[in-house]
């Protein structure tokens, strides 16, 4: 699914606040993204991104590929490493054999908002 | 005696934009003023653009050597600007913020053995 990143001062992740914390364990490293509408089922969630976390099997990661950045599953076990979709009916994102691909970084958990709301 | 570091980055508003757009991160990038007025950050010295060049000027000279134009985005430049000066209060007791992209960190209770060792690390530490 699609995403873009997100800079507002008020969803700082270099916030002082404790709470935060528990979402976040890296700060400097540490970006919100917000899921685009392409995605019918998540949009609108904000995605927490470790850039200093090294992505493991399995891990959901914003990936560049092809010149365009979304959210996929990494996996790393068994021969190749693989992107899929997180969302879709198609288990997985076609590569060629020659491929240049971008971790950008680790989605480290989703915030969903339960209330409709207009902005973030 | 009293030491200091100055941490500068490189084409400071250029790097922002290259964090999130890795296809531009080998092009030269031009970042440009309020209302689009001048060059205030470029990656793109060698093809002449001077700093504060005002951006007719260059129009041409970016779209015939494909620079990447950007205006600027200062909600992106400040959200960067605190990363790095957090990692720099991670290893130094005084950060003396001077703009967006330099600081000043009070080196003198570093011994001067380990100094270039220092900057490496803290140059290296992630993010």
């Amino acid at each position: 699914m699609g995403c873009t990143p997100v800079f507002r001062r008020r969803l700082m992740t270099m916030s002082k606040n404790r709470s935060t914390r528990l979402l976040i364990r890296n700060p400097p490293a540490t970006f919100l993204w917000k899921v685009d509408g392409n995605s019918m089922r998540d949009a609108g969630d904000l995605i927490v991104v470790d850039r200093s976390v090294t992505p493991a099997d399995t891990d959901v990661v914003v990936a560049t590929a092809h010149g365009e950045r979304s959210l996929k599953r990494l996996h790393l076990k068994g021969g190749r490493p693989r992107l899929t979709f997180e969302n879709s009916d198609m288990p997985l994102f076609d590569l060629p054999e020659i491929a240049e691909v971008e971790i950008w970084g680790v989605a480290l958990c989703n915030v969903h908002w339960l209330r409709p709301r207009r902005k973030v | 005696m009293t030491s200091f570091a100055l941490i500068d980055g490189n084409s400071f508003y250029c790097s922002c934009e290259q964090v999130f757009d890795p296809t531009i991160a080998t092009r030269p990038v031009v970042v440009l003023s309020n209302n689009d007025g001048c060059a205030v950050a470029r990656t793109a010295e060698a093809l002449g653009i001077g700093m504060g060049e005002p951006y007719f000027k260059i129009k041409d000279l970016c779209r015939d050597n494909q620079v990447v134009v950007y205006s600027s985005n200062c909600t992106l430049y400040g959200d960067m600007s605190a990363r790095p000066n957090a990692i720099y209060r991670q290893w130094c007791s005084d950060v003396e913020i001077y703009s967006i992209d330099e600081s000043f960190l009070d080196m003198t209770d570093i011994r001067p053995s380990v100094r270039a060792r220092w900057c490496v690390s803290t140059r290296n530490a992630h993010a």
